[in-house]
């Protein structure tokens, strides 16, 4: 009869095995791996570049393709750079081509045309230029953009003024983007050979549909595509809020959880931005010393901030705010009204932008705005 | 103590123990099932068999209450439940050795089960037409991958799991000259080069491609057909001091590269990997449909294995249920992509994959001795009252 306590033993034994899965390091030599065949068979002279490239890779990217002119020497692939080729120019110079891609539209047309601008040091434009420095073109892989800009200042070398030749297409998940950039002669000899390249650019499909499993413990043959990258709408953000009538929603960034348009008079408007952030990574003096680089304004100190700072309470909610005038590097004046809500691990920016002429009588607005804002 | 004892016991081997817990198991699969929708397979899994206890993590705040009993519990409780009866209940006689049989096949199930939990391996291989391939990749979990490339002919690899990372603890490895210490963690983040952002957030990395990358973090995925993608960044100290912090991040397609101390090393967060002392080539992948429609009728995948010692080497075709076993693995044809020119297969290490086979012959035989014993007395029966009508 003793024994037959102990015979339950080996169950129980079994159970607390159970807990035992604790990660471990792992040490191992392997030899240096040959890299990857570059493209399939039956496609020489074909580059071919896909993501992703494994389970690991980045987002759920359609496979590339696309056909070299000559004269373009491929480069190895740089971090984030789908495709990189090196086009040799006269005298020892040389234009570039980079393709990327990014999940959204990277702050759509208007934040791309400003962002190549300020690689080549010219000033932004408005909104209302940009159609005309845009140029619409349909290829057989849909509709690109396209914008040819030259630097005013000779930026190479001292020499040589700088000119980006660019292409983007929007696809619905993200953007690529085909920037030809260089001295200004080597790009305009490279204008044409951009175009026929874009022309040879064609999509497949990320991910096809997975054979039935063989095994109940196989996958399911989703398991395979990584994660769409999505904008998340004020509805799913921890977040809402209910803006003035007048302001006119617009579309979300890649970075925006909310985006308004907030008119003032004589069709002048301010731009409204919120955006979530690590609380983490952005504490709240190098946020407040952000934005006043961006207007011109000199950073503050630690000390300086409670002065510097006012605060505005909703509820559990604690807003820090700013209202400083500065100027955009263009020199343009402008008036910056913001809020800082941290809430747990999350860091919230409500930024007001614009001509002093708009913010100015939008201030009460702005703060009758962030008593909307309710934590879901 | 004695009466402490006997109740254990009468509690252990009742028979409403043995209902109360079938019930539970159903609601406990009807609960997960319905769950999958939110969580995807593998969170339910783990959320709700894989655990002692189902945790409820009450809305906007950080406390989890257990509210039911988890699929280890549940199963743990029949094993013991189970065995207890067979102990102090049930006596074996000749007449009941089927039933004995049948019983002792769910114990094996029980086991086989829990085994599975606790040794199978689940890993992807990805590969394209003409490529040769050596490792597997885990389709959840990620390591950060610190090599010493420093030799022409090997790489010296140190793989320390994400779980680590998350921990924020100091890392140390008597392979490594340097602690890695995690500054920042997220287990779902997008990563977007800051000159492509309007107000670019700090950096989180001061040294390689991280300090002109801004992270965003992301919720996290539970869903079936996504994944997440983590990203942190580790300051790696060496005796002389801090040599910088990294930003990685399974969206960063490249290794980054530095040397210390006259090494190269790469670092790079990558899906777990596991080598094999063999590889495979993928020499076609075929995707056939029946005639005149898009309607899949067989995936196979041609390819060459081949071992390093060179005691193999053959052509093999994997297709629907005719996977390759092979050094305690098997390949599954599990997924295909790039145009029918990139095979996936599912690479399975299940040690105890032969349990529930033992466990349904056992369960087989019971009843087919059971009922073998009753058809014998009935025909016994009748023969002796046939006999005695005579």
């Amino acid at each position: 009869m003793r024994i037959r306590p102990l015979l339950v033993l080996p169950a129980i034994g079994l159970i607390l095995l159970s807990s035992c899965r604790d990660p471990k390091i792992r040490n191992y030599r392997i030899a240096k791996e040959s890299p990857p065949p570059t493209a399939p068979s039956g496609m020489a002279g074909m580059s071919s570049m896909s993501l992703p490239a494994g389970p690991a890779s980045a987002v759920p990217t359609p496979g590339i393709h696309w056909q070299k002119p000559d004269g373009w020497q491929e480069q190895a692939g740089k971090s984030m750079r789908i495709g990189s080729f090196l086009i040799p120019g006269d005298d020892g110079r040389k234009a570039e081509v980079a393709i990327t891609t990014f999940p959204g539209d990277v702050g759509g047309d208007f934040a791309n045309v400003n962002r190549w601008r300020g690689q080549i040091q010219l000033p932004p434009i408005t909104e209302a230029e940009l159609s005309a420095a845009i140029t619409a073109v349909d290829l057989p892989a849909g509709k690109f953009q396209l914008v040819d800009l030259t630097s005013t200042e000779p930026l190479i070398d001292g020499k040589y003024k700088a000119r980006i030749f660019g292409a983007w297409l929007k696809q619905p998940e993200r953007t690529w983007f085909f920037k030809l950039m260089g001295d200004a002669d080597t790009v305009g000899a490279q204008h044409d050979a951009l175009l026929a390249f874009l022309r040879t650019v064609e999509f497949t499909a990320p991910s096809a549909a997975a054979a039935e499993p063989a095994s109940t413990n196989n996958l399911p043959a989703a398991q395979f595509t990584p994660p769409p990258m999505q904008s998340p709408s004020a509805s799913e953000s921890g977040l809402s809020w209910t803006a003035p009538a007048n302001w006119k929603p617009k579309p979300l960034g890649q970075m925006r959880k909310g985006s308004f348009a907030v008119p003032g008079a004589d069709d002048a408007e301010a731009d409204l931005s919120i955006t979530m952030l690590s609380a983490a990574t952005n504490p709240l003096l190098e946020n407040i010393n952000r934005w006043r680089r961006q207007i011109s304004l000199p950073p503050l100190t630690e000390s300086q901030v409670a002065a510097e700072t006012t605060t505005l309470t909703n509820g559990e909610l604690r807003f820090t705010l700013v209202d400083y005038t500065g100027a955009q590097p263009s020199g343009a004046a402008t008036h910056l009204l913001g809020a800082i809500l941290y809430r747990g691990e999350e860091a919230w920016f409500f930024k007001l932008t614009g001509p002093d002429a708009v913010v100015a009588t939008q201030k009460a607005a702005f703060s009758e705005f962030l008593k909307t804002v309710n934590a879901r | 103590m004695r009466d402490i004892w006997k109740t254990l016991v009468r509690f252990f081997v009742s028979m409403q123990l043995t209902v109360v817990l079938l019930i539970l198991s159903l609601l406990l699969v009807f609960v997960a099932t319905l769950d999958q929708v939110n969580l995807g397979i593998w969170a339910v899994q783990e959320k709700y068999f894989r655990s002692f206890l189902v945790f409820w993590r009450a809305p906007g705040g950080n406390l989890s209450l257990p509210i039911f009993p988890g699929g280890y519990l549940i199963g743990g409780l029949l094993f013991v439940n189970l065995i207890s009866a067979h102990i102090y209940r049930f006596k074996l006689n000749w007449k009941k050795s089927g039933i004995f049989l049948v019983h002792f096949g769910l114990i094996f199930l029980l086991v086989g089960e829990l085994l599975s939990g606790l040794w199978q391996e689940d890993f992807h291989m990805r590969l394209d037409e003409g490529q040769t391939s050596n490792f597997s990749e885990s389709p959840l979990l990620n390591e950060l991958a610190i090599i010493d490339t420093t030799d022409l002919k090997w790489d010296d690899v140190v793989a320390i799991p994400e779980k680590l990372l998350e921990r924020k603890e100091p890392i140390q490895h008597p392979k490594l000259p340097f602690r890695i210490v995690t500054r920042a963690y997220y287990p779902n983040a997008e990563v977007q080069m800051r000159s492509q952002i309007a107000n670019p957030p700090p950096a989180i990395a001061t040294t390689g491609i991280g300090a002109e990358v801004a992270v965003t973090p992301q919720p996290i995925t539970y869903k079936p057909n996504e994944r997440n993608m983590p990203a942190a960044a580790v300051e790696l100290v060496g005796t002389n001091g801090s040599l910088g912090t990294w930003l990685v991040s399974t969206m960063l397609g490249n290794p980054q590269t530095f040397t210390h101390e006259g090494k190269t090393w790469m670092l790079l967060l990558r899906a777990e990997r596991y080598y094999k002392p063999f590889s495979l080539t993928l020499l076609k992948f075929s995707h056939d449909r029946y005639a005149g429609t898009d309607i899949p009728k067989n995936f196979s995948s041609r390819v060459r294995l081949k071992t390093e010692d060179g005691t193999t080497d053959r052509e093999v075709k994997i297709y629907m249920n005719n996977p390759l076993r092979f050094a305690g693995l098997t390949f599954y044809q599990a997924g295909f992509e790039n145009n029918d020119r990139t095979t996936i297969l599912q690479v399975v290490r299940n040690p105890s994959w032969r349990l529930p086979y033992y466990a349904c012959g056992l369960m087989s035989l019971g009843l087919l001795i059971q009922f073998g014993i009753s058809l014998t007395g009935f025909i016994r029966k009748r023969s002796a009252a046939k006999a005695t009508a005579a």
